[in-house]
């Protein structure tokens, strides 16, 4: 008995799908939306505008991986189905990122965590951004859609011993925490979200919407690189696209133009801005990739004295808000508690030790745990997040660096989680950092801690939430879009996905990427149909 | 001057080993195409640079005997897709990190190490790992990260090599 792969059934049953890498000649094709990229925002809206009976085309340059592709492996999943192989990284590389690449986007590849945007996000982005419309109250019943939609619930299979930890840890020192709403259906509890969910639990864009779109007469072409955004007046008239090879990175030399009457650019933060600056859109204050932010995250690793497995049950379940807010929305950085699944690659990398030095360390896989935290970025002034900007190649690259505002709390966040690792017993900890050693008591680390230096590549820092860069807001003078999602300067124009947002999100951000887009793209399909 | 000084100047610093590893491939120094059919980027000294990294990056947790030619012929192949599927700009990136340890001046500057890498002892190597990890140079330390991390979560992630780390591997759906 095998795993249904309802996506390979659905091309079986019809669907129009196309692999760019199979053509044998350019082509030019007309729709009445056309929607680059197909993670969270693209597909959400794609399925929006196909029920509403528009003839869709969805272009993606990541491959086709399905069900019957996730085979649990960390390493082949990072070639398959990460951008740059899992080696994306800012432009000074001290910033690891992990962003998908595929039909799904990195809905395909996150670890199902579904939280609405904070009300405080909420009501920051109305005071300090000029947002309008989009208060807890607006947004409320487009969240229960996307909830609804993605089967998002309350995880209510007890914790793994990773999470649990966390968890303890918070209990012993008085914090607040929750368990996390994940968007699955069916969940095997297995935990390998991370590398494509094997069972199709995970309700990512490859198993709702983009089938969603599809069944409602929208065309998939993927392997499919939108070049630019091709102008006439104050209006896109076509997307150029380049066929890629299977390999994903050579070309083929065959071209795709894409016409349509209105265009979405929803390749994500980083992608996303990279197509507006390749096309040379009108961009009068220098704002396209600008204000890019991404939750940084620092971790602590502890090894404790029983078997964590912490590679085994669903990744992420607990959490804590408790550092969050406790300042403000604007005071020192805040941020997020959650924990990572441990696997050896990621692992071992992590370790910052290499020889028999690492090879001792990773013996003690089975009794490992580990936190992260999620710092806020964007909020206060001290905060203007990076900016995306194009290589010579064309591909874009985000330059992030780190201030003093973000090591205090990067030294904060160590520091705590450190605490609460030894208040459920820990033998040993260490900050992630390229100077870290493990600590045998609290009192051990703090010393280590305040004396560790705090800047660029020494600390270990990564993200897997990308979000800015095509800011939405009332003034075109400090923004890229109106509150529509439509860019300032052009008719047809529009950005869904998590480019939008104009400060972070201050939770793990694909369900305030579903909401605001199903929003967005509900009002646009009002208008036009 | 000796080297330490050097390293010390901050003469090296990111711009500067950049332009020199980009020189470097530049002026032909090194030969551009992928050392055999097999390889889609490393050429025949990157292999020869890896080749002598490798055993002491996964030292305790790599074979020592007769097998161990056949796992590091094995494990570059890993590493050549690694590098190429990282995209063209990655690529790039770091062959002329590699460009920069394969010339003898420049490798003698930045890692000590005078003789070229198939003639380098464990020490040395170790050495050059160690200071490029410690160094106040930025992009040594990225240097350091982008080679160790290649060959580490490529052997580590390996299945053959998850009884290292007690990972009793994905489970079983059926």
């Amino acid at each position: 008995m095998a795993i249904k792969d309802y996506f390979l059934e659905g091309i079986q049953k019809g669907w129009n799908v196309v692999n760019a890498t199979t053509l044998q000649q350019d082509i030019v094709i007309d729709a009445d939306v056309i929607i680059v990229g197909t993670g969270a925002g693209g597909g959400t809206s794609a399925e929006i505008f196909a029920q509403a009976g528009l003839r869709v085309v969805m272009v993606e340059d990541g491959p086709l991986k399905t069900s019957t592709d996730f085979k649990m492996n960390e390493v082949e999943a990072y070639q398959t189905l990460y951008q740059d192989n899992g080696a994306r990284a800012t432009k000074d590389a001290a910033i690891s990122i992990l962003q998908g690449r595929a039909v799904g986007g990195t809905t395909v590849i996150n670890w199902t965590s579904s939280f609405r945007t904070p009300t405080p996000t909420l009501e920051h982005w109305s005071q300090a951004h000029g947002i309008t419309g989009l208060g807890e109250k607006d947004m409320a019943p487009w969240f229960e859609l996307m909830e609804r939609r993605l089967n998002v619930g309350k995880w209510i299979v007890p914790p793994n011993k990773n999470n649990a930890h966390l968890q303890q840890g918070c209990e012993k020192m008085g914090w607040d925490w929750k368990t996390i709403p994940r968007n699955v259906k069916g969940c095997w509890d297995l935990g390998y979200c991370g590398m494509g969910c094997p069972t199709n639990a995970k309700q990512s864009m490859l198993v709702t919407t983009i089938p969603g779109a599809l069944k409602n007469n929208a065309q998939l072409i993927y392997r499919a690189r939108a070049e630019k955004f091709n102008f006439t007046g104050d209006q896109v008239s076509s997307v150029t696209c380049t066929a890629l090879a299977d390999d994903g990175i050579q070309t083929t030399g065959k071209t795709l133009t894409l016409r349509g009457k209105y265009f979405i650019s929803a390749a994500g933060a980083i992608n996303g801005p990279g197509l507006l600056l390749r096309s040379k859109t009108p961009d009068p204050y220098q704002l396209i990739g600008k204000r890019t932010f991404i939750h940084p995250v620092v971790a602590s690793f502890a090894v404790m004295p029983g078997e964590v497995a912490p590679y085994y049950g669903a990744p992420q379940s607990i959490y804590s808000d408790h550092f969050q807010w406790k300042d403000g929305s604007i005071g020192p950085m805040g941020f997020k508690l959650e924990v990572p699944p441990l696997h050896p690659a990621l692992t071992s990398a992590w370790q910052g030790l290499h020889g028999e030095a690492l090879l001792k360390e990773m013996q003690h896989l089975p009794n490992m745990h580990a936190s992260l935290a999620l710092l806020r970025d964007g909020f206060s002034e001290e905060s203007q997040g990076g900016s995306v900007e194009l290589r010579s190649d064309g591909s874009p690259v985000l330059d992030y660096q780190p201030n003093d505002y973000f090591w205090d709390g990067a030294r904060r966040a160590h520091l705590a989680m450190g605490e609460a690792q030894f208040a459920v017993g820990a033998d040993r900890v260490k900050p992630l950092h390229m100077d870290g050693k493990y600590a045998n008591n609290f009192n051990a680390l703090k010393t280590q801690i305040d004396s560790l230096l705090y800047k660029n590549q020494r600390v270990s820092i990564s993200t897997a939430h990308l979000m800015g860069g095509c800011t939405m807001g009332g003034d075109e003078k400090t923004s890229v879009t109106d509150n529509t999602g439509r860019h300032h300067q052009l008719e047809n124009l529009y950005v869904f996905d998590g480019s939008l947002f104009p400060t972070s999100i201050g939770a793990n951000p694909q369900l305030s990427i579903y909401g605001l887009t199903a929003k967005l793209a509900t009002d646009l399909t009002k208008k036009i149909t | 001057m000796d080297r330490r000084n050097f390293l010390k100047l901050g003469f090296w610093s990111s711009a500067t080993l950049a332009t020199v590893g980009a020189t470097a491939t530049l002026t032909g120094c090194s030969e551009n195409k992928p050392a055999n059919e097999n390889l889609s980027a490393l050429r025949t000294d990157d292999v020869i640079f890896l080749s002598a990294l490798i055993p002491v990056i996964t030292k305790g947790a790599f074979p020592t005997g007769k097998e161990k030619q056949e796992k590091v012929d094995w494990l570059i192949s890993k590493l050549d897709s690694s590098i190429y599927l990282a995209g063209p700009d990655n690529t790039k990136q770091i062959l002329q990190l590699f460009d920069l340890l394969n010339m003898r001046i420049t490798r003698f500057l930045t890692t000590g190490v005078w003789y070229s890498w198939d003639q380098a002892d464990e020490k040395s190597i170790e050495d050059f790992l160690s200071s490029w990890k410690n160094s106040s140079v930025e992009l040594l330390n990225v240097g350091y990260r982008a080679i160790s991390l290649l060959i580490i979560m490529n052997w580590y992630g390996h299945e053959d090599n998850f009884h290292l780390t007690g990972y009793p591997g994905a489970p079983k759906l059926f």
